[in-house]
């Protein structure tokens, strides 16, 4: 029997954008905790559609979003998305 | 032996994947030497605190068994002009820069795979390497078809079972 090997949910998109939030400002107000959390999950959705397309790659999808391939493919997944545009 | 250059896509894709006979990627090196370039090590160096399979190759290339090979890229080079990561654009250059050493490229991912063509690259998406290593006899059928199985989640439509028909029929035309 093969397995597929299944992970936590995590990272979650508010995860990232609130480690990538903090790195840059040490305190950050409620309210621009919540607008990086929609501008990171609006360019998420941004360069999921090009992705899908096959008009960039996963690693320059991951490097605009400032994660790794790796953190990406498990974004991706926890929310339902598909992993690669094949 | 063969002698393949791996990106971050077909590396998550073989490390995500584990049968009976453990992970894909243990089962590749045991026929394979496996080559990445420094930008793809660096990922696995960001991510090996949060996933596990990422911890899994950090320390298969702790070990040795996968070669990390320093590639540098001139600047403003035609790959800059795609919208490539720096994983698949090293990875390109690695395998051009030692071509005549390398069997081919394998990668999962349509835009890197579509540029390694354009550049005279013999690449592979990871299905089609486990087909070839069914081929030259050097995995099982039944092994191959666990790691099919145990990739899928990762392909679309027909990729699965086209792939799990040429293992059964040994025809990549499959449609007699």
């Amino acid at each position: 029997m093969s397995e597929v090997a299944h992970y936590p949910a995590r990272p979650q998109l508010e995860d990232i954008s609130q480690r990538l939030l903090r790195e840059a400002v040490p305190n950050p107000s409620p309210v621009l905790e919540d607008l990086v959390r929609r501008g990171f999950e609006q360019k998420l959705a941004e360069l999921y559609e090009i992705f899908q397309q096959g008009e960039c790659s996963l690693g320059y999808l991951a490097e605009q979003l400032d994660i790794s391939s790796w953190e990406a493919i498990r974004l991706l997944e926890a929310r339902g998305l598909r992993t690669t545009n094949l | 032996m063969l002698e393949l250059v791996f990106d971050t896509n077909a590396l998550i894709t073989c490390c995500q994947a584990t049968t009976q006979d453990g992970p894909a990627i243990e089962s590749v090196l045991e026929v394979c030497v496996l080559r990445v370039p420094m930008a793809v090590h660096q990922e696995v160096l960001a991510a090996r605190a949060m996933f596990r399979d990422a911890r899994l190759t950090d320390r298969i290339i702790g070990e040795g068994r996968i070669e990390v090979i320093p590639t540098s890229l001139p600047p403003d080079n035609v790959l800059d002009h795609y919208r490539l990561g720096s994983g698949e654009k090293e990875s390109i250059a690695l395998f051009l820069d030692q071509a005549d050493e390398l069997d081919f490229l394998v990668t999962d991912d349509r835009l890197a795979y579509v540029v390694s063509q354009r550049c005279g690259i013999p690449c592979y998406l990871f299905l089609d390497m486990v087909i070839e290593l069914v081929e030259r006899k050097l995995w099982r059928r039944a092994l191959a078809e666990g790691v099919v199985k145990a990739a899928q989640h990762r392909f679309s439509g027909g990729f699965v079972p086209h792939t799990l028909t040429i293992l059964k029929t040994g025809d990549r035309r499959c449609l007699k």
